[in-house]
């Protein structure tokens, strides 16, 4: 089984640990993405619940569920406004901002997603398979 | 014009022009407030820039300084978290270009504390890589005026 992760963000108000397995990690460049984060695109890692545990700070994570969205929200530090892991609204997956990690995941990103959103001067997508929205595999 | 706002529009903003630079920096704290690769930074000056709305909504917290001053400030909407330009610091800054809502009609132009890049990241595209102290020596020579803007001279 693979090492558990650890995570903190910037100000170290919120930590968390992540155990594995570690399966899926994708950059995703939806709009939502980008503005979320402020950048070209969102690197995520996507574990179940049961594998998060918040080791500090869970109270002081401020909740954004995006009101035209069914499922996009942003879960972040109130104290230094970095982006956490969020549960979805579903409260099947774990979505975690790879920045996050203070550990090295045993995986890498393997495909970009939301392909056809990327921001204008979004850099080539390397060597990755790009799909428009969701792979099919998803 | 370019226009800009948040995750939840209670921060908008115009951009009349801007030249860049536009960085991408894959510094640690830069990827932590992103919880991305890197930030992409497009530098604005400060006649350039008009915040249209939330002002009340952006929150600024001081990292703790490592070396010296000034400290790395991040500003960021209270309610939907995203990373936001605070135009009340500085004579330029570098917004945050995944909150535009239009193409800014430039592109990044280089990338900067590569050396500190995520385990996970790599870097396929051709443009140049810079270190912190490469960047910042960069800098300096704009700032005296150089004329020559090499890479890693």
């Amino acid at each position: 089984m693979a090492a558990a992760l650890t995570g903190s963000c910037l100000c170290g108000t919120v930590t968390f640990e992540l155990r594995g397995p570690f399966e899926r990690m994708v950059h995703c460049h939806c709009s939502r993405c980008r503005k979320g984060t402020g950048t070209g695109h969102a690197t995520n890692l996507y574990v179940q619940p049961g594998q998060l545990k918040w080791l500090s700070g869970e109270d002081s994570i401020s909740r954004y569920n995006l009101p035209s969205a069914k499922s996009f929200a942003k879960w972040f530090c109130s104290q230094c406004g970095s982006a956490v892991p969020r549960i979805t609204r579903s409260g099947k997956t774990v979505v975690v901002p790879a920045g996050a990690l203070d550990a090295t995941p045993p995986i890498k990103p393997t495909d970009h997603i939301f392909w056809e959103s990327r921001a204008p001067w979004a850099c080539e997508n390397g060597s990755l398979p790009a799909h428009a929205e969701y792979p099919k595999w998803w | 014009m370019i226009r800009g706002s948040c995750l939840c529009g209670g921060v908008k903003f115009e951009i009349v022009r801007t030249t860049g630079p536009f960085e991408l920096c894959h510094c640690n704290r830069c990827r932590k407030v992103t919880g991305s690769a890197y930030m992409a930074g497009l530098l604005v000056q400060r006649k350039d820039f008009l915040l249209i709305d939330g002002k009340h909504l952006i929150k600024t917290f001081e990292a703790p300084i490592i070396e010296a001053p000034p400290a790395y400030r991040q500003c960021f909407c209270a309610r939907c978290g995203c990373p936001v330009p605070n135009p009340t610091h500085g004579g330029s800054w570098f917004v945050p270009a995944g909150l535009l809502d239009d193409d800014p009609e430039v592109k990044p132009d280089k990338h900067i504390y590569v050396e500190f890049k995520a385990p996970w990241d790599t870097i396929t595209d051709h443009l140049p890589q810079m270190t912190k102290q490469q960047i910042r020596a960069h800098r300096a020579r704009l700032s005296a005026g150089w004329a020559s803007q090499q890479v890693g001279e």
